[in-house]
């Protein structure tokens, strides 16, 4: 049993795609579809300020006016998951150009605090 | 301390790329690539404030600042995709997303009060809170091609 799952069944997986086919030597044009999964970061820069006008009574009236700027840069895991759909032309022996449409939902929120 | 905090929270629920993709065949197996093209996505934030003086008696009031919006930008990446079959292959690929700078929806602040234990001392600010974020993503993906 252990032979056949450490030697016998890789070799055999390997050799099967060793000789069959491959999609990508096809020489003529293709629709494809297919799916993705991911994982990255998400990253933003804010550019932030508060402008603050005001009075107080104490010690006698004072106006306030004055501006604070918070310029924050803050980055958080994100996953993703998506769907394609696509095309590919062949221009030449060894050249495709794709055209690929693709939707994805990601999961993650990057919280920033000023 | 300041008179408040405020939070911006942000995500991106659902993202949609239109790519070239200029592909070279490496090998009869496997191909490398780059893609590039327009980005759009769906950007909800949320905002909350939080009154961190307590010295004063007072009216915090903050308009909201929850936005939902759509927003362009660009996607650029490159990958490796390896055939497996005559129909199926598998890749997978970098991608790095900018989109614009976007203008969220500023935020008034009032915040008026008499200080506790002192009399006649009293407050009248109004704060004007503007935001602007600039995002990005970078993924790593993996996945499978179907071709027909």
């Amino acid at each position: 049993m252990n032979k056949i799952s450490r030697i016998i069944l890789p070799a055999s997986i390997f050799a099967f795609f060793a000789i069959t086919k491959s999609v990508l030597a096809f020489s003529g044009n293709q629709f494809y579809t297919g799916f993705d999964v991911g994982i990255g970061s998400q990253t933003l820069q804010y550019n932030n300020s508060a402008d603050l006008t005001g009075t107080t009574t104490f010690p006698a009236n004072t106006t306030i006016n004055y501006t604070t700027p918070f310029y924050n840069s803050v980055s958080s895991p994100v996953y993703m998951g998506g769907l394609m759909l696509g095309y590919a032309k062949s221009l030449r022996k060894n050249f495709n150009l794709d055209f690929e449409f693709s939707v994805r939902g990601n999961a993650g929120s990057t919280s920033e605090t000023d | 301390m300041q008179e408040y905090t405020a939070k911006t929270t942000v995500n991106f629920p659902y993202t949609f790329d239109l790519v070239l993709k200029p592909t070279v065949l490496l090998t009869d197996k496997l191909a490398g690539y780059f893609k590039v093209g327009p980005s759009y996505t769906h950007m909800n934030t949320t905002m909350s404030f939080t009154n961190n003086n307590a010295l004063l008696n007072q009216s915090f009031n903050v308009t909201n600042g929850d936005q939902n919006t759509n927003i362009w930008g660009y996607v650029v990446g490159a990958g490796l995709e390896w055939a497996a079959t005559e129909r199926f292959s598998f890749f997978s690929e970098y991608n790095f997303h900018q989109y614009v700078s976007t203008t969220l929806n500023s935020v008034t602040i009032t915040d008026n009060g008499t200080a506790n234990g002192q009399a006649g001392v009293t407050i009248n600010n109004t704060i004007d809170y503007s935001r602007k974020v600039s995002p990005f993503l970078s993924l790593f993906n993996i996945g499978v091609h179907y071709y027909f």
